[in-house]
């Protein structure tokens, strides 16, 4: 038996192997954390939830979680009163969460749909004076001042402290 | 005693032969007509149809079933795959599922996104494919060293030409994409789309799709 032409298509797929093990390995590792930050973002978004009805509710920001009735608070989120209508809310996340999704991206490109992943790096501007918590976050912490008694439409800025 | 009731009709005498016509003169041969040309045809005459369809030689001297057989084309009514069709076409699945989670990785990686949202179903996608498709193409690959017919098969090279099919529409397409890209770009209608990735991404497409195009474009076109 010839075993002399399979030796090249043995190489190529023991490199796609290796690349293949080197992603598996990334993706084992990164299961823990995400984990942990799936379960920070939950708690982000009950308490941003509280922290709305309280605002509505009695038309002034807490000093503090508890005034709020927020209790078991984890490590990885703080809240900050700044002044009488704005407040500081972070959330600490141990891995990245792009939202990015290359299969679309590929789908764009044949179909000559540029720009369309709806993909999103976690700041920007948000349109209201609640606090809403995106899934998508970068890795750090990720802060959001918020004017809670603005008017609609005022906007308020996401930013991530690790980038400023 | 003479009969006299012999009616008057009747002429016992026989009648003088004269002749009606005038005799015909004799025959003069006709003199040989000169010879034709060959008619030069203006269209090529397509060769004639055979008259029966020779029946193909029947397997392990079974007897022929009942009625004419000649000018009967036998068709086959179930179309089935070779048992090595059958492994031909878990490759092409293998294959193609292999190339979308390596595209998938790659475009990832481009973009920077390396989080684990993006990369679990790739992964799990190359996990899967990558080993099978491997054990898939190193046995057939195998077989066609050791059986060089193997490669003339049907079943075998219906998958590879759907292969070569399906790997030249996904190569045009991306390649209009990417002219179109550029366009936009120069217009200044692209915004917020950096062109670098975008090109980064269709030369990903095309260099692993282009590449299985090639291999089975090559492949075929062996002698």
């Amino acid at each position: 038996m010839k075993k002399g032409p399979l030796v090249k298509y043995k190489i190529g797929l023991a490199v796609l192997g290796l690349f293949a093990l080197v992603l598996l390995m990334v993706v084992l590792l990164e299961a823990g954390p995400t984990k942990q930050d799936s379960s920070t973002y939950d708690q982000a978004n009950t308490i941003a939830n509280n922290l709305d009805a309280y605002i509505e509710d009695n038309n002034n920001v807490p000093s503090s979680l508890a005034e709020a009735n927020i209790f078991n608070v984890p490590a990885t989120i703080t809240y900050q009163k700044l002044s009488d209508s704005t407040f500081k809310f972070c959330v600490d996340y141990k891995t990245a969460s792009s939202g990015f999704d290359a299969s679309e991206e590929e789908t764009n490109l044949v179909t000559d749909n540029f720009g369309q992943n709806g993909g999103s790096d976690g700041f920007g501007t948000v349109d209201n004076q609640y606090l809403i918590i995106s899934p998508n976050h970068s890795k750090g912490e990720n802060c959001q001042v918020i004017n809670a008694l603005a008017d609609t439409g005022s906007g308020t800025e996401v930013y991530n402290n690790n980038s400023t | 005693m003479e009969n006299t009731n012999t009616p008057s009709y009747i002429n016992p005498q026989p009648m003088p032969v004269t002749p009606e016509y005038p005799p015909t003169p004799p025959v003069q041969p006709t003199p040989p007509m000169p010879p034709t040309p060959p008619v030069v045809p203006i269209y090529p005459t397509p060769d004639p149809m055979p008259t029966a369809v020779v029946p193909p030689p029947l397997i392990n001297d079974q007897e022929p079933s009942q009625g004419p057989t000649v000018g009967v084309a036998p068709q086959a009514v179930v179309r089935v795959l070779s048992p090595r069709g059958v492994e031909y076409v878990f490759m092409t699945v293998a294959l193609f599922t292999g190339a979308t989670a390596l595209v998938s990785l790659l475009i990832s990686l481009v973009n920077g996104a390396t989080d684990f949202g993006v990369l679990e179903f790739p992964v799990a996608m190359l996990v899967v494919a990558l080993p099978i498709f491997a054990w898939l193409f190193l046995r057939l690959k195998k077989s066609e060293v050791n059986t060089p017919g193997l490669r003339l098969e049907p079943s075998k090279r219906r998958s590879t030409q759907f292969i070569q099919i399906a790997s030249f529409v996904v190569c045009f397409f991306t390649l209009i994409g990417l002219i179109t890209a550029l366009f936009a770009k120069m217009s200044g209608s692209l915004v917020g789309t950096s062109i670098i990735k975008i090109i980064l991404d269709g030369l990903i497409i095309l260099v692993v799709v282009g590449g299985i195009l090639t291999y089975y474009w090559r492949d075929e076109h062996r002698a």
